[in-house]
């Protein structure tokens, strides 16, 4: 298995059509420099990338700053395969899946295409603090609203897609139910409006788990960290840093935060503590307020930014996320730096090729294949040149009649049925010894069935037919004599 | 150990078993430890019997080449002969069924293997494949569905891997389909051959170029014929009501697939068509022929809905499908009444068609739960209209009640219990198919959920036992002057009184695929409706502890269903539910023997995530430090107490000031040397030079805070404090002219040592 991290930066101010920006693809094991993609640049959180995981269907979406227009690469290709005009200049993106395997309960078989090979939904927020949402695999426009006052700074779906977090440099985060957003119906509001935060948010992250132990963790430029009840969105706890909180992750398994903050040094925070009976406790149970303390020893700081060469007085983390294993963590920061960090001894380890401007999209995707800058991907088939594209953004909202002659442009998935029915002739493959016992059983009926049984266990038979062939050999012989005798008085 | 030790001896004129030998084959590694010579021989000696002309001896061939022929060197060496003899196998005339379905399997997994290997393909399959294909179409027969079936799902794989090939024989392949369906056998037929049949006929658009547009162009004229059976419907059977009548005019009208022209003139080409439906009302077995029509189409529809076909990009007409969906749901005379002029007074052709009408439901519901598998969250935008057609389709009937406040009799609408017993089996698909709805909504997504109630009160009544017993006083009419007068015994009726005394015997036992299903609903309902109301919430809990305490009672255990949703119970706690039922469901899993249970036993000792290895090792090794100077503390605490804070404060505070005295001391007495010296000195160089003078500035840099260690290092050791606080002490020098570089360097003030000499 391979991590690759995809980050792309926001570009330089005198750059406006993006002709310096390229973002990359790269591995944070080794040293392969894999996929770059050209003329893309973005606002914070403005890309979304599918991963690595579905071989050509896989792309990713960049919203293009100080343009009203959606690039769509596919790796391994530098230039856009795609350019999709929008209604306006979108700051963030975010992408949600069908999650089908909630249906089927999980495929039994690796090779099964339950997906439909284009995401669910692509959710766009403005400059200006719109939201949109559009069904990919029609393009249709559902969802069009101003949600908050100022730029949406970062959206995001629940991990069980059933909920969307918008964050806003209006200091406020709003969650919406997706079942409404996409209900068509005129007044859709959110079901929670966090208004805590006192100057911008400009980080967020939800947990994962059932929907009862959702939780959202908020940043803000205010210096404090909330953590809520996603459902409630009751207020659990806060982290009081001694810096404005730039950008946040999570461990995979939620026992330790990252915050990035404003000084360009990363904060750890080890959200469950070992008490005097060796237990971990979690550091929220008693005070709700947790105020971070100065770390003068470094204990919990990464400062392996600060340390770089170069780096500007007004440095920021504005990127962060933890690899699969929660070992290593990669951070961008303000001045384009991408660097990957041991999380234990808190020493840099890599340094990424840098981005001009601020990163602005940065994410780990683990993916199978050994060497995925191969031809193969990792289903072992070749690498197809016609790459899928996405149908055109619409412009406006979708009415009904919209919905009567509703299309998805799509491929019709396979699920386990299709692979039995498919590969019912190599069951041998996959259930040999259900193919044995069919084998057993009709060779028994064959041993079973009178003319077969007529050879190995009839002796009267046998015996008849001993009797027929006796006789016809002696008639034979008689009739040969006499065919002798015959030709002899013929000749005569 | 080789083939020649241990299977060719086994290959006799008549092998023994050959289920042995196929596994010895299949698990050892003989296969690809033996030499190309005994592979030779084995290959041989598989054609040789496939050539024979036993029955048995045929069959053992195929299986054996089948096994065999995954060897890649015997595939190259032999593939051809295998091919060659088992396509002669195949056209023998007098070929069992048994060993003709064997070759034509053997034949179809030589294709796969076969297939993306370049040279053999070119020599082996493309010569063949039409051969074989062409027999398995000719041979096609509609008075043996198990042989039909397997050539069609063999024909199916054929189309999906090698359509090219498969081109010339589409048309063929496609009239015998399109006989098979509009048989009248083919609704007997059970439902996978069924489902395979109409898969084959969708997958045939692989065959065409342009497999998009062919499977919009047969789309669309399946669908023409669904608009004319519906239009039938709603002029000559049902009759909406004005409001309604528009909508669903409209509705048929929108099932019209509006296509390209490429896919017009493809339209023209190539269509699905059945003969005109008659229904005559007098004959009440043809509106049997209306549902059959219906429930192929449906099928059809359906098979559009499901069968991938392999990379080809669809445009996927959800809408419409919904569209057929809602169609078939309204076709219910509790929903539009019938025609004016129709069943006037005929009873039995209301209950026939009633009968009929409420199986053509749940057709549209069984067409949308489909599209919900298939689909999944991609179908949610028509969760509104859903959960409609939900309520539609559940039986409800309305009943006259007196208003209590304002004493009018009001109409209400309760379940129609007799409807749902009846229709239990048929309403399974129904709760599928909101279950899968629930499934692709996901937990606590849904605020309205009313639908969700009244179905799980219909399950509660499909579930419910029952007893003969109900059924015969039922029956029983009562004289008709009302009094209870004893009828003449029958001599040729059985007396009823011994089942009626013993009730158990007449209990009509819940099937279990019933239970099942509803067991699986309620797991999903509990999961994805946190607030549940009380009434219904008590239904399910009464139901699934009953059902659990039976099966315990009888096997000892629970079912994997029951378990599943026990759990459920206590994962998704209900924000309704007034007794937790954690003990009871304690109990039920301790006494299947499930009382370990992982789930339950995390949530009954729960415990936080695991740290990483290293930190905990890192805070067991300070851990044991801190519990040492613990246990110092504690003998301390014995002592008197003293505020430890305060005494740092204090102490660190004197220290503070004695170092700043002391500094100040030192720094006033080697000032007052110092000026005594540069006095001495500037006497003694005015004697020598009086142009030359030189000007000393000192300058006291003060002790910063920062610069005084902090508690932790007062408190432990003053010395070591002491010997950190430095006072930086720097010189100025100001120097006039003719001063050599000596003099740039800056002053340093003389050790106390060398100060002391000079005086001495």
């Amino acid at each position: 298995m391979e991590e690759i991290v995809t980050y792309i930066g926001g570009g330089l101010a005198d750059d406006k059509n993006g002709e310096n920006s390229v973002g990359f693809s790269t591995s944070i094991h080794s040293n392969t420099f894999s996929y770059a993609y050209k003329f893309a640049n973005a606002h914070l959180n403005g890309v979304v990338s599918t991963g690595f995981m579905n071989g050509d269907n896989d792309k990713v979406f960049v919203a293009t700053k100080n343009k009203a227009l959606i690039q769509v690469y596919v790796h391994g290709k530098e230039a856009p395969i795609q350019k999709i005009p929008i209604p306006e200049q979108l700051s963030c993106l975010a992408l949600t899946h069908h999650n089908m395997k909630s249906i089927d309960q999980g495929s039994e078989h690796d090779d099964t295409k339950t997906e439909l090979q284009l995401p669910w939904l692509l959710i766009g927020g403005s400059i200006t603090g719109k939201l949109y949402v559009w069904e990919v695999c029609s393009g249709n426009l559902l969802f069009n609203k101003s949600v908050h006052y100022q730029k949406i700074n970062k959206i995001e779906f629940s991990n069980n897609n059933n909920f969307l977090v918008t964050s806003s440099d209006d200091s406020r985060v709003l969650v919406f139910r997706v079942l409404e957003l996409i209900s068509n119906s005129p007044t859709i509001k959110p079901l929670h409006a966090i208004t805590d935060h006192t100057l911008p948010v400009t980080d967020f992250l939800i947990t994962s788990g059932i929907n009862n132990d959702l939780r959202l963790v908020t940043a803000s430029a205010d210096s404090t960290c909330r953590v809520y009840d996603l459902n409630t969105s009751k207020l659990q706890m806060t982290l009081v840093s001694l810096f404005p909180v730039c950008s946040i992750a999570s461990d995979p398994a939620f026992r330790t935060l990252y915050l990035g903050l404003d000084n360009g040094s990363i904060r750890q925070v080890n959200l469950f503590e070992i008490d005097s009976t060796k237990k971990l406790r979690f550091i929220g149970e008693k005070s709700r307020i947790v105020t971070l303390e100065d770390d003068p020893e470094l204990k919990w700081s990464f400062m392996a930014h600060q340390q770089q060469e170069n780096s500007s007085n007004t440095l920021k983390i504005t990127s962060l996320d933890v690899s699969f294993d929660g070992t290593l963590l990669v951070s961008g920061d303000s001045d384009g730096k991408v660097l990957v960090c041991d999380i234990v001894t808190k020493q840099s380890l890599k340094s990424l090729k840098p981005v001009n401007g601020m990163v602005t999209y940065l994410k780990i995707s683990p993916t199978l294949s050994k060497n995925f800058n191969e031809s193969e991907n990792i289903l072992g088939t070749k690498k197809a040149n016609n790459y899928r594209k996405v149908p055109q953004l619409k412009r406006t909202l979708a009415d009904s009649n919209d919905f009567n002659n509703h299309e998805l442009s799509m491929q019709i998935p396979e699920n386990d049925y299709h692979y039995n029915i498919l590969n019912n002739n190599h069951k041998m493959d996959y259930d040999f010894d259900e193919y044995l016992a069919q084998v057993a059983a009709q060779e028994s009926n064959f041993k079973a069935s009178p003319m077969n049984a007529g050879k190995d266990e009839s002796p009267q038979l046998q015996e008849k037919l001993d009797k027929v062939n006796e006789a016809y050999s002696e008639l034979k012989k008689i009739h040969e004599e006499l065919f002798e005798e015959h030709t002899k008085l013929v000749n005569q | 150990m080789s083939i020649s030790s241990i299977i060719l001896p086994g290959l006799t004129d008549r092998p023994t078993s050959v289920a042995r030998i196929l596994s010895t084959l299949k698990t050892t590694s003989l296969l690809i430890n033996s030499s190309t010579v005994e592979l030779t021989l084995l290959s041989k000696k598989a054609i040789n019997y496939v050539q024979s002309r036993d029955e048995y001896l045929r069959w053992t061939g195929c299986h054996l080449i089948k096994i065999i022929s995954v060897n890649p060197i015997v595939i190259s060496n032999h593939g051809a002969d295998f091919i060659t003899s088992l396509m002669k196998l195949i056209n023998i005339g007098t070929v069992s069924q048994l060993v003709y379905q064997t070759a034509t399997n053997t034949i179809l997994s030589l294709c796969l293997i076969i297939k993306g290997k370049q040279s053999l393909t070119r020599e082996v399959l493309t010569p063949n494949l039409p051969g074989f294909i062409n027999t398995l179409v000719k041979k096609l027969d509609l008075k043996d569905p198990q042989l039909l079936t397997n050539s069609v799902s063999i024909l199916t794989i054929l189309i999906r891997n090698h359509s090219t090939i498969f081109r010339p024989h589409a048309t063929a392949y496609e009239s015998k389909l399109m006989g098979v369906m509009k048989s009248k056998e083919f609704r007997s037929w059970e439902p996978v051959a069924r489902k395979q049949i109409i898969e084959s006929f969708v997958a045939l658009s692989l065959v065409n170029k342009a497999a998009s547009l062919q499977w919009s162009v047969v789309l669309k004229s399946v669908m023409e014929e669904f608009q004319s059976v519906f239009k039938m419907i709603f002029q000559t059977l049902l009759q909406p009501n004005e409001d309604a009548e528009s909508d669903i005019i409209n509705l048929i009208e929108l099932l019209k697939l509006s296509l390209h022209d490429a896919e017009s003139n493809m339209h023209n080409k190539s269509q699905f068509s059945l003969a005109p439906l008659s229904i005559d009302l007098n004959d009440l077995k043809t509106t049997g022929d209306l549902f059959d029509r219906i429930a192929l189409l449906t099928d059809l529809i359906i098979g559009f809905i499901t069968t991938p076909l392999n990379d080809t990009i669809v445009n996927y007409p959800i809408g419409k499908f919904v569209n057929i969906g809602e169609l078939l749901i309204n076709v219910s005379a509790q929903i539009h009444g019938f025609q004016k002029d129709l069943l006037i007074g005929d009873i039995n052709l209301k209950h026939n068609l009633n009968f009929t009408f409420s199986k053509i439901q749940l057709q549209g519901i069984k067409l949308l739960n489909q599209l919900v598998k298939v689909l999944g969250k991609q179908s949610l935008g028509y969760f509104e209209k859903f959960t409609v057609f939900t309520e539609l389709v559940i039986p409800m009937k309305t009943i006259s009640v007196i208003n209590p406040t304002t004493n009018k009799t009001v109409a209400k609408k309760i379940l129609d219990v007799e409807q749902i017993k009846f229709h239990k089996f048929d309403m399974l698909v129904l709760l599928e198919f909101v279950g899968n709805l629930l499934k692709a909504l996901d937990t606590g997504n849904l605020h309205d959920f009313s639908f969700i109630l009244k179905l799980v009160d219909m399950t509660s009544l499909m579930v419910e036992e029952a007893s003969y017993k109900d059924v015969i006083e039922k029956t029983k009419k009562p004289a008709a002057d009302g009094s209870n007068k004893r009828t003449k015994k029958s001599k040729n009726s059985v007396e009823l009184s011994d089942f009626i005394a013993d009730a158990s015997t007449l209990k009509i036992k819940t099937d279990v695929k019933l239970t099942t299903q509803v067991l699986q609903f309620y797991s999903t309902v509990l999961k994805n409706i946190p607030s549940l109301s009380v009434t219904q919430l008590t239904k399910v809990q009464h139901f699934v502890i009953l059902s659990a305490m039976r099966k315990i009672y009888t096997a000892g255990n629970i079912t994997n269903d029951i378990r599943q949703v026990l759990e459920n119970f206590v994962v998704y706690q209900n924000t309704n539910e007034k007794y937790n039922l954690l003990p009871i469901i304690m109990n039920i899993m301790r006494q299947s023997g499930d009382d370990n249970n992982q789930l339950l036993s995390l949530l009954l000792n729960p415990r936080f995530p695991i740290s990483n290895k290293r930190e905990i090792e890192h805070y067991d090794k300070e851990q044991d430090e801190d519990l040492e100077i613990d246990e110092c503390k504690i003998e301390e605490a014995k002592k008197p107490q003293i505020d430890l804070e305060e005494l740092k404060r204090e102490l660190r505070e004197e220290v503070t000031n004695e170092v700043t005295e002391k500094l100040t001391r030192e720094f006033e007495e080697r000032e007052s040397k110092r000026r005594k010296l540069s006095e001495r000195l500037q006497t003694a160089e005015i004697e020598t030079n009086p142009n030359v003078w030189t000007q000393q500035k000192f300058q006291k840099v003060e002790i910063s805070k920062d610069v005084l260690p902090n508690d932790k290092e007062i408190s432990s050791s003053e010395q070591r404090m002491v010997t950190e606080t430095v006072v930086e002490v720097t010189t100025e020098t100001k120097k006039t002219e003719d001063h050599d570089d000596e003099n740039n360097s800056d002053f340093e003030i003389p050790d106390i040592e060398m100060d002391s000499s000079d005086e001495e």
